[in-house]
């Protein structure tokens, strides 16, 4: 194992690289290196092969065939360990902390520089110098799982730099952060980079990663199309270099809707309830939603959206307060279903889908009872499959063997199916949230193309994000949710972005709702 | 009730509790590595019939206790190999486990049945405290064993919450991956716990037959086995509240002997089922009441078998 000196950066090279998975080939063998004092960006559509790139890179994953090389020195990982005794750590897009812990424990897990006994003084002490050293603030004594996402991200990164990171590696970082905190996220990668440090940062985010990285590599299909200088690229030429079949992935601008709002179809009443501590999440809140009508509910996270978007799912039950659906009352996940509600929850990996089943049996756990796909009590395997391979066509699949299990796909891909499978069949309103996250831009916009067309239905859609500019685009009416309660409500044309950012921030309205 | 009488109550129950709180205080440690050894019951059958065996050949009951905690080791890292290497589903294994051991202790023991021990675990009373009234009779004449076991649940906490090793042990349980990115070996570390737990299930197992039945008999573990593993949930996960919970089920064992001295009036039988519907109904209510203040606390990773990534 190379022992690398504190402080003095190191390169990172991957020379050859295959993996497979079956079939599969999601890397085949190109070389490619990352410079010590630069942030380099990995781009490249959903299931390109950058995660699992990275993957190999950090010792999660064992390459087929393939030299890894550290600060010009051959290295072989057969453990995350290894990788990180070499300077190489990860942060995934799923974290992986102990929820229950507070940060200071988290970041004493492993420890060796820590003595046989704990004493809660000494970790926080120690926690707070990790913090000052690598310039990330936190709150040692605070328990993770209260934290916001940023926070979290910010020990998990801190954790990594702690063991001796030198090189690292981030998995979509600003996908589930807010703007601000990925700003804030940004600063601190361009410090550390400043400091030396080897940064790899994956992103779907053009405009980020123009912003952030100084060396930008894009991928496609496991094969290396691109690797530049930041000044050589711009948007069209990086989006140009990650699809093949370039031209429709652009942003579209802002269509109004061609027919006229109609009726009310979800209406949420009175709604009170409380998080799983008992505190109050919910004040009385009040929504409805009208057929041919996109209402986008902003805020920041953890001011009710997860509770509300559960009870109008019917997976949560208020204290008080009615959701209806065409006037049906829905109190569970069955009347929800029955109304035709679509729900494409923020956790898809526990809520949306079942990781550890096919893409078939995902396909089809909304409509199971339905004649398409069963008869009675049997489930027309043929018929799902069928139904299945058409739902994989119709969002892009990366892959059309509708066995293939769900973990197995790559995150964008996940998505896909979950939004794709929600928004098909016979619908009346949609809950989305977040959903199109981790989408590169191209199936971004063909599910934000899905939710229009929806609205072009007469469906009455629901939109929960913490993307503004998205919520902006797509909307008619923008609701702005500030501690349980709707604070402010602006039609789309009217939307005044500094006022719902402040109002998004808690402060009062100031005349004009 | 006289003093005397009640003082000798209460150092029955503790006694009598001393095998389910080892093994269930083992089974804490293998549980909150994020596995749970379900196979408990056969664990500890299998270290009473060894434990026995051993007594008698070698007529020392400290040979028992060993023989019987390393039998309870090497059976448990059956279940330990299977599940934690193999990742094979634990109830599906902890219950055929049970099974097997049910059949082989029943049968190589057969000829050992109604016996009666060459060797006992002698009490050993405390200089000076065993002589304090009343709590002299009812805590310290107690057997070597039934003391170091009071203690054990206080130093597996003062190891679980006070040291790094019990830190890491925690994590584990709560976030396998956040321990193996730490560069700790989780594979490892559980299987090292399902042995420390078999030792002490095995232990656990001897004690019945060589300190509180001084025989041996088929299915001399009556369910102690299962208590055991049902009080790590009653406890929450805590330490003391195992304590808590076997000398519960020890008082609810008792109150059978105490009812007949005492002339309730009360069915035998309905005092043999007692300690085991006692036992529950408490956890439930304990559950019942974690769960209303959302503060049921098991290891996050608990029964899950670890993957990497
Ligand atoms: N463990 C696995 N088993 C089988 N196939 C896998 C596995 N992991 C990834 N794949 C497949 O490998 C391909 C590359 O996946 P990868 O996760 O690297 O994509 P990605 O570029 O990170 O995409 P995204 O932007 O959606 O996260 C995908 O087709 C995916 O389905
Ligand atoms: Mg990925």
């Amino acid at each position: 194992m190379t022992v690398v000196t504190d402080g003095a950066g190191v390169s990172l090279e991957l020379n050859g690289i295959v993996k497979r998975f079956g079939d599969l080939t999601a890397v085949s063998s190109f070389d490619i290196s990352f410079a010590p004092g630069q942030v380099h960006a990995l781009l490249g559509e959903n299931g390109a092969g950058k995660s699992t790139l990275m993957n190999v890179a950090a010792g999660f994953l064992t390459p087929d065939v393939g030299e890894i090389a550290v600060g010009g020195q051959q290295v072989r990982f057969g453990s995350p360990k290894d990788a990180i005794d070499a300077g190489i750590g990860m942060v995934h897009q799923h974290f992986s902390l102990v929820e229950q812990f507070t940060v200071a424990q988290n970041l004493a897990i492993g420890a060796r520089d820590i003595g046989r006994l704990t004493s809660t003084k000494e970790l926080n002490t120690r926690a707070l110098e990790i913090g000052e050293r690598y310039g990330l603030k936190v709150s040692p004594s605070k328990v993770v799982g209260s934290l916001s996402v940023g926070e979290k991200q910010r020990v998990e990164i801190l954790r990594t730099l702690s063991r001796g990171a030198r090189v690292l590696i981030l998995d979509e970082p600003t996908a589930v952060l807010t703007p601000e905190e990925s700003e804030q996220l940004c600063v601190n990668l361009r410090s550390m980079a400043g400091a030396g440090a080897t940064i790899i940062f994956i992103s779907h985010k053009l405009n980020e990663v123009l912003s952030v990285a100084d060396h930008v590599s894009v991928m496609r299909g496991g094969a290396l199309v691109d690797s530049l200088e930041r000044r050589e690229c711009n948007l069209q030429s990086l989006a140009k270099s990650m699809f093949d079949d370039f031209g429709t992935a652009d942003e579209r601008p802002r269509t109004q809707s061609a027919t006229s709002i109609g009726e009310e179809v979800l209406v949420v009443r009175g709604i009170q309830a409380r998080d799983e501590r008992g505190a109050v999440a919910l004040k009385g809140l009040s929504l409805s939603v009208h057929a041919h009508e996109i209402v986008g509910l902003v805020g920041v996270a953890g001011n009710g959206q997860q509770e509300l978007e559960q009870i109008v799912a019917g997976i949560r039950k208020p204290d008080s307060g009615t959701v209806s659906i065409h006037g049906t009352q829905v109190g569970n996940v069955q009347d929800a279903l029955k109304a035709g509600l679509g729900y494409i929850p923020e956790d898809r990996r526990g809520t949306g889908l079942v990781p550890a089943q096919p893409i078939w049996l995902n396909s089809i756990l909304r409509i199971y009872k339905d004649d398409l796909v069963s008869k009675g009590l049997i489930i027309k395997t043929g018929k799902a499959k069928k139904y299945a391979r058409d739902l994989a066509e119709s969002v892009n699949l990366s892959t059309n063997d509708v066995t293939t299990l769900v973990q197995h796909l790559s995150g964008g891909n996940a998505q896909k199916l979950l939004a794709g499978r929600e928004l098909s069949g016979d619908k009346s309103a949609v809950v989305a949230v977040n959903s199109t996250q981790g989408l590169d831009v191209k199936a971004a916009a063909a599910v934000r193309e899905r939710l229009i067309q929806a609205r072009e239905d007469g469906l009455a859609v629901l939109l929960i994000s913490a993307d503004l500019d998205e919520v902006v685009l797509l909307s008619d009416r923008i609701v702005v949710l500030y501690e349980g309660s709707v604070v402010g409500e602006f039609a789309a044309e009217d939307a005044d972005l500094d006022e719902i950012g402040r109002l998004m921030g808690g402060e009062t309205s100031n005349g004009n709702s | 009730m006289d003093y005397q009488f009640l003082a000798l109550t209460i150092a029955t129950a503790i006694g009598i509790s001393t095998a389910i709180l080892v093994a269930a205080t083992g089974e804490l440690l293998v549980e909150k590595v994020g596995v749970y050894n379900i196979a408990l019951e056969g664990v500890m059958l299998v270290g009473a019939l060894t434990g026995f065996i051993a007594g008698q050949t070698t007529g020392s009951w400290v040979l028992g206790l060993i023989a019987g905690g390393v039998a309870g080791c090497a059976f448990a890292m059956v279940f330990g190999l299977i599940t934690v290497v193999l990742r094979t589903d634990m109830i599906v294994v902890g219950v055929a486990l049970i099974l097997v051991a049910l059949g082989t202790t029943q049968t190589i023991g057969s000829s050992y049945v109604a016996v009666e021990a060459v060797t006992k675990i002698p009490n050993a009373d405390i200089p000076v405290l065993s002589s304090l009234p009343f709590i002299g009779t009812a805590l310290f004449q107690q057997t070597w064993v039934t003391y170091i076991a009071m203690a054990l649940p206080f130093v597996v906490a003062f190891i679980l919450f006070r040291t790094r090793h019990g830190l890491n042990m925690r994590a584990i349980g709560e976030n396998p991956n956040a321990a193996d990115t730490a560069g700790i070996s989780v594979i490892g570390w559980r299987l090292f716990y399902v042995a420390v737990g078999g030792v002490l299930a095995g232990v656990g197992g001897a004690y019945i037959t060589l300190g509180i039945v001084d025989s041996w008999a088929g299915n001399v573990t009556a369910g102690q086995g299962w208590i055991a593993f049902a009080i790590v949930f009653f406890a929450g996960w805590q330490p003391l509240w195992i304590l808590v919970g076997a000398y519960f089920f020890g008082a609810l064992s008792v109150l059978g002997d105490v009812g007949q001295v005492m002339g309730w009036g009360v069915p035998s039988e309905a005092f043999t089922v007692l300690p085991y519907v006692g036992t529950v109904a408490v956890m439930m209510l304990r559950a019942w009441k974690q769960k209303s203040k959302g503060a049921v606390s098991w290891p996050a990773a608990l029964g899950l078998p670890f993957y990497r990534g």
